[in-house]
């Protein structure tokens, strides 16, 4: 919170500006990754990443199986794959 | 053959006697490469038996672990109620197979239940995602144009979270806006037996209106909107451990019998090729006593 931005107001401002900031923040708080693009299948998939890499090293080998993926997905358009061109 | 008796009594014999082989009994070399190729056959089933019983205990304990991420999902759905929108006739289906065979009716029993359900009329509005080729395979003949997307290398490992968490990104982001949805599978039941089912997949408006929905509480729009993503991933990731799991049973069986199957082919065959061998065997003898017979 800018301290410059709460000096400009009256105290009865300063308290209800004060909340709405405060509960902006709590919204902002979870949909930060939602607004950035993310679901949360990445979000919890980012996380379960840094637990897995964060754990002891005789858990570790175990976890780190789990964290590949070899599955590929094409999309189809007209009974064929469609072909994009990047 | 004939040389071994001096090239005058075979010509001898040649000359006076000559057979046609009787077009039943193949020569013994036939018989002989056929017989070395059943138990080729047999051996290489017997080692897909053991690899497939080995990956299936495993599959097993996979699948006790991931129980609780599936039926605790469908468990939400039921009680809160949600129904499918009466408005919205747009369906997607998703058949879960895999990319190999050689596993008994798994793949055919999952492309069987789609296809009935897109020869009926109103199929204009189901589209499908395919997992795994073998379904592309037997849907992509007649119902291509439902299908939107194909997941390849499916059931070379294990299937983990990541592979349901892509699969669930792609049906999010593929442009289909779809009302509700399957997920056609294969439920693990025993060793051997197991059937086709299917889990529900709903959007965010179907639980929105949901009549019992206050049974749950602190849900928000945004809480809703990521518990559907999340329940999709789940619902995908039980449904692959267990078609996974009953592929591997299936495959277990399939080969066991025809190991068997393999294993009576060499018992007939072996007959057959003792008695070949001894009807030549009496062929020789005549040829060389009736040959002696001449002589005197």
């Amino acid at each position: 919170m800018d301290i410059s931005l709460l000096s400009g107001c009256g105290i009865q401002e300063n308290f209800n500006l004060f909340l709405k900031i405060k509960v902006n923040k709590n919204i902002n708080k979870m949909s930060a990754w939602r607004q950035a693009g993310l679901t949360y299948i990445n979000y919890s998939n980012i996380a379960a990443k840094v637990l897995r890499r964060s754990l002891k090293q005789e858990f570790r080998a175990e976890a780190l199986k789990r964290d590949e993926s070899h599955v590929r997905v094409t999309p189809w358009a007209n009974g064929r794959p469609a072909h994009e061109k990047d | 053959m004939l040389g071994r008796f001096g090239p005058g009594v075979g010509t001898q014999v040649v000359a006076v006697v000559y057979h046609q082989p009787n077009r039943n009994m193949a020569t013994l070399k036939a018989i002989s490469i056929r017989l070395k190729s059943v138990k080729n056959i047999q051996k290489i089933t017997q080692s897909m038996k053991m690899v497939s019983a080995a990956k299936y205990t495993r599959a097993e304990r996979d699948l006790k672990a991931a129980r609780p991420y599936g039926e605790g999902a469908v468990q939400f759905y039921e009680r809160a109620e949600v129904t499918p929108p009466e408005d919205d006739p747009k369906q997607l289906f998703v058949a879960m197979t895999s990319d190999r065979g050689l596993c008994g009716a798994v793949h055919t029993g999952v492309s069987k239940v789609i296809r009935n359900r897109l020869s009926e009329p109103g199929a204009e509005n189901i589209k499908v995602i395919c997992v795994g080729d073998k379904s592309r395979g037997i849907l992509q003949r007649l119902y291509g144009k439902h299908i939107i997307s194909v997941a390849n290398e499916i059931g070379r490992l294990p299937p983990t979270f990541l592979d349901a968490s892509q699969l669930a990104t792609a049906i999010l982001t593929s442009g289909y806006e779809f009302g509700s949805g399957k997920i056609i599978y294969n439920k693990f039941k025993s060793v051997v037996s197991y059937a086709q089912s299917d889990l529900p997949l709903y959007t965010k408006k179907s639980i929105e209106s949901a009549s019992k929905l206050t049974a749950y509480d602190s849900l928000d729009s945004d809480v809703l909107q990521s518990y559907t993503e999340f329940s999709l991933a789940s619902l995908l990731f039980y449904a692959l451990k267990e078609g996974a799991c009953s592929e591997q049973s299936s495959r277990m069986t399939a080969m066991d019998n025809a190991s068997k199957n393999a294993g009576e082919m060499i018992d007939k065959l072996t007959l057959t090729f003792n008695r070949t061998r001894q009807a030549v065997i009496t062929r020789e003898l005549i040829e060389i006593i009736s040959g002696a017979a001449a002589l005197d």
